[in-house]
């Protein structure tokens, strides 16, 4: 089994703090150390400990952060070329100013951002020594997966940063542009880290072998601190500028390191405990604890980014099949979880189906149940249900809007008086002709009316008209009443000839001739006009 | 380190084949599910149809029903008037029935057209079993009053199977009642006094079985 990387593999790692003088295994679960071994070489009878403490948690990752004195850092400038095409540029660099079998790597600082807008990037190589391949080749042979190679120097940066960090929120001030680490390592010596804007600008590692006296090693320390401080001039440090120096070591040294010899520069003297609880890391020193290997390693472990990993090509190997393995293990199980969560999904909606199809059969059994019913109860009726709606439906159909010309004629009877006599009817029903298959239909009827008793007075047979009609309207609200020009009666369209002969006066051709029976044809209607609804 | 590195490439081969294998299987799992459910699922749609088809058949039937017994009355009333039963033109029938309108309204001549039985179209009814159809009738007479007449339409409502639906009618006053007409009627002579002419569809039902009634017949009384 491989473990997952991120943040379940950070949870719990191994940190194999390597250097010169033998090696440190940190195990940690979080933030939290667990355990932490010594062993001075990868000897069998000396990485005992070490194998039974890896061997226990095969799956939790290790990561080699190596501290030894066999490192090159070369600043380079490489010109402007694309992006993209960077890399393929510093494998060239690499390959040509390292040896072939060196752990090489490099790391952006910047771009220039005048002149030809160069990239510059620190290039960086970890000679393979006897040393160096035998820690290696004991590392590659255990179970656990190797996370990849670190150096400190470069890991270094976060270290600072997180520290400078803590004493800058204390001192309340903003961290200078240089910054300097030393730090006391057991497998190492002093490792003398500097900082220029938050980036390595330089690395050194003095190696007091032999020296247990604390004066003597903060006299070392504080020349080894002027010796850098001289050497750093080279690189543009001047005496005015802000220096902090930060330095991790036994509390012993620390009484003994005298501040002053630091001249101007700010100072903040950790001893590992100290700097292990600045950095909120558990159990990574004790306030006995002379050295800070651990602080280190743990501080290197707990940060989420690395800065720099290196692989080894039989590293590398290993890590592209681990790798592999571990994508098709996440692979497989983001499939699986898909698949499985969408067969629970169908099969519950198979559930659901099996729920809605037992009501649609008991649905369907008493619609049946009720349509059963309701065709029993229509066997009792006299006739077949169809035969009776069908004879009913179109009876009414036809029955409902009928308006027979009896009922006209019913109607008319009280408008007509003794002098008035309708001498033809013809009543007629006119399709809706707006909405011929409506069924709806008006009624017309044109009819002669004859006009007696008149005398031959027009007056008198105008007025005798004129009252019936108003008689009509008042019988017929919904009807539309028309008659002919009423003979005798000069309208204004009429056309008005006149002779003057001896014995008649002629006005147009509608000659009122006195006669007792006058003819007018009358219409009625309640159709609406034209365009009137 | 060659051991480690064969360790890994096994422990890939192995991984990847178990892994395959558990997700075929589950994507297997999951495919035949799908198919159940599909299977399912038409089967609900169908099911889901027939029984929307029963519920639309049974508040149909209900409506029909509830409308077939409030109509009853009408339609025992529409089966047996007089002495015509059902509500199927019977042309036969009909032939009686006009044969006794002469006597009955004092007509002086009746002439009756009757077309073919035709079927009839109306978008606001279809019938269930029947066929609507119609016959349009076309009656010429002479008669003493109008009276008489427009009542004659009243007397073939209730005699003739089907509905009677007059379309058009036209009366015309023929003689004056003077002194002549008046004694020709103590003579019991019938002296038209108006003529006319009416337009009739006579409305009714066929039957799927019945055979088809066509041709115009003519008949004058």
């Amino acid at each position: 089994m491989v473990s997952l990387p991120g943040m379940g593999a950070e949870k719990a790692q191994f940190i194999l703090f390597i250097g010169d003088e033998g090696a440190i295994l940190v195990y940690m679960e979080g933030r939290h150390v667990v355990k932490r071994l010594f062993a001075p070489n990868p000897e069998p009878a000396s990485v005992r400990g070490f194998l039974d403490l890896l061997t226990m948690r095969p799956n939790v990752p290790i990561r080699l952060l190596f501290d030894v004195i066999d490192q090159s850092y070369i600043r380079h400038s490489l010109p402007p070329v694309a992006a993209f095409s960077v890399n393929k540029l510093i494998k060239r660099r690499l390959e040509r100013d390292f040896p072939v079998q060196d752990i090489k790597g490099a790391i952006f600082i910047n771009r220039e951002k005048e002149g030809r807008k160069d990239w510059n990037y620190l290039l960086i190589s970890l000679a393979v020594t006897p040393h160096i391949s035998r820690w290696l080749d004991w590392t590659i042979d255990l179970p656990n997966p190797l996370k990849g190679i670190h150096l400190v120097p470069v890991e270094g940066e976060h270290y600072i940063r997180a520290l400078s960090k803590v004493i800058s929120e204390k001192r309340g001030t903003k961290p200078g542009n240089w910054q300097l680490l030393v730090s006391h390592h057991k497998v190492g010596g002093f490792r003398q880290i500097v900082l220029k804007n938050g980036r390595l600008i330089f690395t050194r590692l003095a190696q007091p072998i032999g020296e247990t006296v604390p004066e003597v090693i903060a006299g070392n320390i504080e020349q080894e601190v002027m010796n850098t401080t001289e050497y750093l001039k080279r690189l543009s440090f001047e005496n005015d500028q802000q220096l902090d120096i930060y330095v991790v070591v036994s509390e012993e040294i620390k009484q003994a390191i005298d501040r002053k010899k630091f001249k101007n520069n700010t100072v903040e003297i950790f001893t590992p405990f100290e700097a292990a609880q600045a950095l909120n890391i558990d159990q990574a020193a004790l306030p006995s604890d002379h050295f800070g290997d651990v602080v280190m390693a743990a501080a290197f472990g707990a940060e989420r980014k690395k800065r720099l990993r290196l692989f080894n090509p039989p590293i590398q190997r290993l890590h592209l099949l681990e790798t592999a393995i571990f994508w098709t293990k996440k692979l497989a199980s983001v499939i699986a979880i898909i698949t499985i969560g969408l067969s629970a999904w169908t099969a519950w909606e198979m559930f659901n189906l099996q729920q809605e199809q037992t009501q649609l059969e008991q649905q369907q059994q008493t619609v049946q149940q009720q349509i059963d019913s309701v065709q029993q109860d229509a066997k009792k009726l006299p006739d077949d249900l169809n035969r009776i709606t069908d004879v009913v439906s179109i009876y009414e159909l036809f029955s409902k809007k009928d308006r027979g010309p009896h009922d006209f004629v019913a109607e008319l009877k009280p408008t007509l008086t003794d002098d008035i006599l309708i001498g033809a009817l013809h009543w007629s029903t006119v399709p809706d002709k707006m909405n011929p298959n409506s069924g709806n239909t008006y009624i017309k009827v044109e009819m002669s009316v004859e006009f007696h008793k008149h005398t031959g007075n027009v007056d008198k047979f105008v007025v005798q008209v004129r009252d019936f009609v108003a008689r009509l309207k008042a019988q017929f609200p919904g009807y539309r009443v028309t008659y002919e020009k009423l003979p005798g009666v000069l309208e204004d369209t009429d056309t008005v000839e006149m002779s003057f002969g001896k014995d008649t006066v002629a006005v147009g051709k509608a000659v009122f001739d006195g006669s007792r029976m006058i003819e007018v044809n009358f219409t009625l209607t309640d159709e609406p006009t034209q365009g009137v609804p | 380190m060659l051991n480690k590195t064969r360790f890994l490439q096994k422990q890939l081969a192995i991984t990847a084949a178990i892994r395959v294998a558990i997700v075929a299987a589950l994507l297997g799992v999951l495919l035949t599910l799908q198919h159940w459910r599909d299977d399912w699922q038409q089967q609900r749609n169908a099911l889901q149809g027939q029984v929307s088809a029963l519920q639309r058949q049974h508040t149909e039937l209900q409506a029909q029903y509830i409308k077939a017994k409030e109509s009853l009355s009408l339609y025992e009333r529409i089966m047996n008037k007089g002495d015509a039963s059902g509500f199927d033109l019977d042309r036969e029938h009909a032939k009686t029935v006009f044969d006794s309108l002469k006597f009955t309204h004092h007509l002086s001549t009746l002439n009756i057209s009757m077309s073919a039985i035709q079927p009839v179209q109306r978008t606001e009814y279809q019938p269930k079993i029947a066929q609507m159809v119609a016959s349009d009738l076309r009656l010429t007479f002479e008669g003493m009053k109008d009276d008489e007449i427009l009542t004659m339409v009243d007397t073939l409502r209730q005699k003739l199977s089907g509905y009677v639906k007059v379309e058009e009618v036209s009366l015309k006053r023929n003689n004056q009642l003077n002194g002549d007409v008046l004694v020709a009627l103590t003579r019991g002579e019938l002296n038209p006094l108006i003529k006319g002419e009416m337009m009739i569809k006579w409305i009714g039902s066929k039957l799927p079985e019945s055979p088809a009634t066509s041709d115009q017949v003519p008949m004058e009384n």
